[in-house]
């Protein structure tokens, strides 16, 4: 009997690096749902660089998308890197291997289903159902209870002509990171994992309203268009078809891709 | 009651028993970009129980999110250049210097404003359904952090954007353009500090269809893909892509009052006004012959694309036909497409939303029905705030970006010596298009000056004559195709046309036969792009470092849509013309011949389009 419903074996939800990964590892069977046009946003997009990208394991997809990134000279040898040039380079990938993805795609519903999962999802072409053999969840916004253990409002900042010299460590909640180019400085100022965006941007504001002396010279070009969340990385396990990965407490990108790959790959479907 | 929702694309709806709504307010705006930001803080500010609904987590659409954050005309005053003098006030000291304003001190300041006023947000929501007694919209369903949500409201002001509430609804609309369907061509925006400020840089990707799920995902994988640079290296420091597309046209409601393009040259406009739109038809596609008579009359044979027109805009042109509890605000107001090209600058839609909330606090207050708002006492709140100012009617002008020169306000004429002057002139436009004004009345001039010594005059005649419907017009608008006429016209600051394929439009407006082989040999014979007005004037050409070949365009797609236009009146010619389209697009070589750009950028979706709209129309005619 013809079955109406489309069926993926593996739908991942969210267009993180984890999530990405996961679906290189099985690029015909996977379908990535993501409700905001952004890829790679837990490191993109929140001004997370991230650390330890020369030393972090690779497979050779990895490897493929380092020496690319290193030869647009968006990563350095030193391991610094010129972290939002890494959003054209992802969408261009993602474009050229056809990964499947769907953009302003939010999930309403998901239920048992003898196939594995039904999910309803609601899109620019209004609700419609889909089924999967597996669900891996990668949405930080769904992590399980206690994955996360911190979160931060990122921001870039215009520290003008020179290369300040930065405060060590965290200063009024505040930590400074520097980007591969010329003065490229970022901060991430800790906020309290309840905080919305309302208060985030409350927060960073009132702080750099007031910010000290030693800081009046830098003002905030780009605020982050996503939260930096913290948190311990897990290898995952499929319970039940059903997998959650902590795609943003990687140490930088290139890891949590490979976490996302070897996900997909360990999936029986 | 009816719960009105999409499923797969088509419009559901099923009747619920007296549903439990998370909430009631009295009014909600759903899509906090450039119209429904200033729509919620009105709102708030008036007293009302408000609620706004963003799929971002943040206040101001484009202006904000979307980073372009300049104003290109539209009209000045409203609540919104409170905000925006506000949020000046932050940029050197908090936020780092733009263009215009920092993106993020909006936000910041928005939402600061709206809450402090009693406002509720719901960010990173998106609406699913709508709640109707019958006709009267009563509440809303979203999709948000916390799952399916729903509240009950007294009005709905939609400033989605694309109409997504009114088409939830039931409500009519209408996208893109007759022919095929496309609206403008949308654009992609990457963000960058350059120096100690913050930049920004754009280019059109093409078009898409942002009401379709996987449309719209290819458009946002294509146009960011093509911000990827070779290499990053010191001067622009990228500091983002832009979540948002900058969608220029999608869902026009069809309201109370609507208005066309066509309508707006017949002076046939709304007697209510509640704020003046400004700008010119910023159509932004190069794809001129695609579009209307009216468009093509005003921007192509008349060479006045870059002329801005006041638009009147009235509470009618937001409501919804037929719907109660429903405005509409921002760039989906019911206009036609060819006028939306106009109606949608970021100063005037921030006015639609504080005339919406205006209105539905007046709605709220008196408790009237939208329709029942007392129009005098609706324009003197907007007048007290600015949005309203009867001054900035001001017909139509040469104007200019950023004031860079005093506009010149146009008068049309009506006096043959004056009409004379100009068709002799290099700026014939604004004598071309009095001509149509007055229609038959210069038809005896025209005939007459067409025989003068003076070439311009003559050829403008002529040009002024086809406008006209008239068919003595003929022989030297063909004679101009023949020659392929590479004289461009100067009446604007852009998009100034050449006279050849002016005359093309003209003579398939007249459904000129004797054209036919003409037009078949320009887009058949491989010579032709070899012709001199078809070569870059020099090396460092934009025409050559943008790989697109514009003229050769502009002959090319007016002669294949004349051909269309000719076949359409006279079906024996049907035949050949049909081989000829077949031979001209039946492969890609005619792409190559227009750009070497690849597959997903604008050059190359126009280029193809040709093939698409011409395999259309032959099939229609059954030639396919």
């Amino acid at each position: 009997m013809h079955n109406p419903i489309p069926y993926h074996p593996l739908v991942v939800l969210g267009a993180t690096f984890a999530g990405l990964g996961a679906a290189y590892s099985r690029i015909d069977e996977t379908l990535i749902l993501e409700r905001s046009a952004l890829v790679g946003y837990e490191y993109i997009n929140s001004y997370h660089p991230g650390e330890g990208w020369q030393e972090t394991k690779l497979s050779e997809k990895g490897e493929d998308l380092k020496a690319e990134l290193m030869r647009r000279q968006i990563l350095g040898e030193d391991g610094r890197v010129h972290i939002p040039a890494v959003a054209p380079v992802m969408y261009n990938r993602i474009n050229h291997d056809k990964l499947q993805l769907q953009f302003h795609t939010e999930v309403t519903a998901i239920h048992e289903h003898e196939q594995g999962w039904e999910i309803t999802i609601y899109s620019p072409s209004g609700f419609s159902r889909l089924l999967a053999g597996a669900i891996l969840d990668t949405r930080p916004e769904h992590a399980p209870e206690g994955a996360i253990t911190g979160k931060r409002l990122g921001a870039m900042l215009n520290c003008g002509s020179d290369e300040p010299e930065l405060p060590d460590g965290e200063t009024l909640g505040v930590r400074f990171g520097r980007g591969k180019l010329a003065g490229e400085v970022m901060v991430g100022l800790r906020i309290e994992k309840t905080d919305d965006w309302l208060a985030a941007r409350h927060k960073l504001h009132e702080l750099w309203s007031k910010r000290p002396e030693a800081w009046q010279a830098w003002t905030l070009s780009a605020v982050a268009g996503y939260f930096g969340y913290e948190g311990q990385p897990e290898e995952s396990s499929w319970t039940e078809r059903r997998s959650f990965l902590p795609s943003y407490a990687y140490p930088n990108p290139l890891a949590a891709l490979e976490a996302g790959i070897r996900t997909g790959r360990e999936l029986t479907i | 009651m009816i719960l009105s929702t999409r499923k797969n694309g088509e419009l559901h709806q099923s009747a619920v028993d007296s549903p439990v709504f998370n909430a009631q307010y009295d009014v909600i705006v759903a899509g906090l970009g450039t119209a429904g930001s200033i729509a919620l803080l009105t709102a708030a500010r008036l007293g009302l129980q408000a609620m706004g609904i963003d799929r971002m987590h943040c206040m101001g659409g484009m202006g904000t999110a979307g980073s372009v954050n300049g104003y290109y005309f539209g009209t000045k005053g409203g609540v919104y250049e409170e905000v925006d003098a506000q949020v000046a006030e932050l940029i050197g000291t908090v936020y780092t210097r733009s263009s215009a304003y920092n993106v993020d001190a909006k936000k910041y300041k928005l939402e600061q404003l709206a809450t402090a006023d009693g406002a509720a947000l719901a960010y990173e929501s998106t609406v699913t359904a709508v709640y109707l007694e019958g006709k009267q919209v009563v509440g809303l369903q979203w999709i948000g952090p916390e799952g399916l949500r729903s509240a009950s409201c007294k009005v709905v002001i939609d400033c989605t954007g694309d109409a997504e509430v009114c088409a939830l609804a039931g409500c009519d609309t209408s996208f893109g353009r007759a022919l095929d369907g496309r609206a403008q061509p949308f654009t992609s925006v990457k963000v960058f500090a350059a120096g100690d400020k913050v930049s920004w840089r754009n280019f059109d990707s093409g078009c898409t269809d942002q009401t379709d799920s996987r449309t719209l995902t290819e458009s946002i994988l294509h146009s960011h893909s093509q911000h990827l640079e070779e290499t990053y290296g010191e001067g622009q420091r990228l500091l983002h892509l832009a979540p948002l597309l900058g969608i220029r046209e999608g869902r026009l409601i069809h309201g109370e009052d609507t208005l066309s393009l066509a309508a707006y040259f017949e002076d046939a406009l709304p007697e209510e006004p509640l704020f003046y739109a400004y700008a010119d038809v910023d159509k932004h596609g190069r794809d001129h012959a695609f579009e209307s008579q009216a468009l093509q009359d005003w921007f192509v044979a008349s060479n006045l694309g870059a002329v801005n027109i006041s638009v009147p805009v009235s509470l009618g042109m937001m409501t919804p036909k037929g719907y109660g509890g429903l405005l509409a605000a921002g760039r989906c107001l019911a206009v036609d497409h060819d006028l939306s090209t106009c109606v949608r600058m970021n100063r005037d839609m921030q006015k639609s939303g504080e005339a919406a909330a205006t209105a539905a606090w007046l709605s709220v207050d008196k408790g009237v029905t939208l329709q029942q708002v007392p129009y005098e006492q609706l324009r003197d709140m907007l007048q007290e705030t600015g949005c309203y100012n009867p001054e900035q009617d001001r017909g139509y002008q040469f104007s200019y970006p950023g004031d860079r020169k005093p506009a010149e306000v146009i008068h049309w004429l009506s006096e043959p010596a004056a009409i004379r002057e100009g068709l002799a002139s290099d700026r014939p436009g604004v004598a071309i298009w009095s001509c149509r004004r007055l229609d038959q009345g210069m038809r005896e001039h025209l005939l007459g000056w067409m025989n003068a010594p003076d070439d311009q005059l003559r050829r403008h005649s002529a040009l002024a004559l086809g406008l006209i419907g008239e068919r003595a017009s003929l022989p030297l608008l063909r004679q101009m195709i023949r020659e392929r006429d590479a004289y461009t016209l100067k009446d604007c600051r852009k998009n100034n046309q050449m006279r050849g394929y002016m005359a093309i439009y003209l003579a398939a407006r007249l459904q000129d036969a004797e054209v036919v082989e003409d037009l078949i040999q320009l887009v058949t014979d491989p010579r032709e792009i070899e012709r001199p007005l078809y070569q870059p004037e020099e090396a460092g050409s934009r025409a050559k470092t943008q790989k697109y070949n514009d003229v050769y365009y502009q002959f090319f797609s007016h002669a294949m849509i004349g051909l269309l236009r000719i076949g359409e009146f006279h079906p024996h010619l049907r035949e050949v013309i049909a081989q000829a389209m077949r031979q001209a697009v039946g492969d890609l070589g005619y792409i190559k011949r227009i750009t070497q750009l690849p597959f997903g950028t604008y050059e190359y979706s126009i280029a193809d389009n040709i093939q698409s709209v011409a395999m259309q129309e032959l099939a229609r005619w059954g030639s396919a």
